[in-house]
């Protein structure tokens, strides 16, 4: 129903269905919006929960460049980002 | 960069958290809008920066979440204020120096003048400063396009003026027209051209006026060489007046001149001893304060003299300047020049001397000149063949001829 709303008024998704976004920047910087929190950190992987799934961020010397309630700022050498 | 600029101003530490959730802890902090930035997972501990408020803030969280804080470092105003507490004023001179280098950046220290030909930088000063434009006015009363018409209004020969604010250097770059400055100020009004040297004619181009002379006359210093004054004449050929003129024209007159140089080769060379004084005078505002003034025991000295304000960077020039004279002592030698350094020494004057002559326009046809060196002394003389340009502006002659016909009628 929220969806087929969305899509007639042609409303962006991630404001209307809280849709998470994920910016990637080549293979090192990864910038998240829209979720509702960590649920894993380790230098090796990034968990985050948002509305709908689990964002998984894989790889090395990972490390969270800056973190706030909107956004997240994930640095590092990213090999996968796995949705599930 | 504005934003770590607060983030300095305000203060923030880097705190090491261990907790048996540090991912509850994390979004806990986000959840309370509390900002973190370089989270390093660092084994079983996280590592990250945080504002000092924000780190006030963290007590509630710490609770809920079992969380251990230590703090590893703390940077920014508030921890470099607490730091120098004791230092006060060590802390408030550097803070009123820094205002007093910001007062000074207000105002002009330097006007640069550049581009000059014929005008001197004084001139241009002078007239800056009858329109109010000096040293040590406010930057921001300055109109720089203002000043370029100014400029160009008074000197008409100046046909483009830049002015612009450097840091404390108002800078003004100026064009001069050169053809425009001949034609405007040395051809009006009525003149002869009349003959600076004496010489035979081997060249003539009259422009206007009435040549009074052909190639091949001798001419003496004084003649008139082109007459400002031209016949106006009726049909039948006969003089019926006088039109008056400015004279122009290239005229080449070949001449011959004489040269001879003597020189002894005993001379006298100085000798420095390293014995040095100096004098330096220090000038705040333009006032001088003279240190080290003593005058030098010396008999024989020579000065340099370094004068040079002091500049921050590039343009950001202070109202403070230094004039360093060293004064060195010397004493006279007396040397004799062999034979081989004397004909050297004759050479090298007799080159400058003809290249101040080619300077002047003057060519040189035939050189007869020899350097013959005696038992005392190096003597170069000789005859020089040369052409030059004569001929220069005079008040018109008298009329010598018969009055023009309308005027005896």
């Amino acid at each position: 129903m929220r969806r087929e709303i969305a899509e007639n008024l042609k409303l962006p998704k991630d404001l209307a269905l809280g849709a998470v976004t994920v910016t990637v920047s080549g293979r090192s910087e990864v910038t998240v919006e829209n979720y509702k929190g960590i649920l894993e950190y380790t230098s090796k992987k990034i968990v985050v929960q948002t509305k709908g799934c689990q964002v998984d961020v894989l790889g090395e010397d990972l490390l969270i460049s800056y973190y706030t309630a909107d956004e997240m700022k994930i640095s590092g050498q990213i090999s996968e980002i796995i949705y599930c | 960069m504005s934003g770590r600029f607060i983030r300095f101003l305000k203060g923030y530490v880097y705190i090491r958290i261990d907790s048996p959730l540090p991912e509850r802890f994390l979004n806990l902090c986000a959840f309370h809008q509390i900002l973190m930035w370089g989270l390093v997972p660092n084994g079983d501990f996280y590592e990250m920066y945080m504002s000092v408020q924000d780190f006030f803030r963290l007590r509630e969280i710490v609770r809920k979440t079992k969380t251990k804080v230590t703090v590893l470092g703390h940077y920014g105003m508030p921890f470099f204020f607490q730091k120098y507490r004791s230092r006060k004023i060590f802390v408030i001179s550097i803070l009123v120096s820094f205002a007093f280098i910001y007062c000074l950046t207000l105002f002009i220290w330097q006007i640069q003048i550049t581009g000059l030909i014929r005008h001197k930088p004084e001139e241009i000063l002078s007239f800056l400063q009858e329109e109010e434009i000096r040293y040590g006015m406010r930057k921001s009363k300055v109109d720089c396009e203002a000043v370029e018409s100014d400029i160009r209004e008074r000197f008409p020969d100046i046909v483009w003026v830049g002015a612009s604010l450097e840091g404390t250097n108002l800078h003004i770059q100026i064009k001069e027209n050169v053809d425009s400055y001949d034609a405007q100020t040395e051809k009006e009004g009525t003149a002869d051209l009349v003959a600076d040297v004496s010489g035979t004619v081997v060249s003539m181009v009259t422009r206007t006026g009435t040549p009074m002379v052909a190639v091949g006359d001798q001419v003496e210093k004084g003649q008139v060489l082109v007459s400002g004054r031209e016949e106006r004449k009726d049909d039948a050929g006969t003089v019926t007046g006088y039109a008056e003129g400015y004279a122009d024209g290239d005229v080449t007159v070949q001449t011959v001149i004489n040269y001879r140089d003597a020189f002894p080769y005993v001379h006298k060379v100085k000798v420095y001893s390293k014995k040095k004084r100096y004098h330096l005078t220090l000038r705040l505002f333009q006032k001088e304060f003279a240190l080290f003034n003593k005058k030098p025991k010396f008999a024989l000295y020579d000065t340099d003299t370094v004068d040079r304000t002091i500049v921050l960077g590039k343009s950001f020039y202070l109202p403070i300047s230094y004039e360093l004279k060293t004064m060195r002592e010397y004493f006279h030698e007396t040397r004799q020049y062999s034979k081989e350094e004397a004909k050297q020494l004759a050479n090298q004057k007799f080159r400058a001397f003809t290249e101040d002559l080619k300077k002047k326009g003057v060519e040189i046809i035939e050189n007869s000149v020899k350097i013959v060196l005696k038992e005392k002394e190096c003597v170069t003389s000789g005859s020089l063949v040369i052409q030059q340009p004569a001929g220069k502006a005079a008040p018109l002659s008298p009329l010598e001829t018969n009055p023009p016909l309308e005027a005896s009628e």
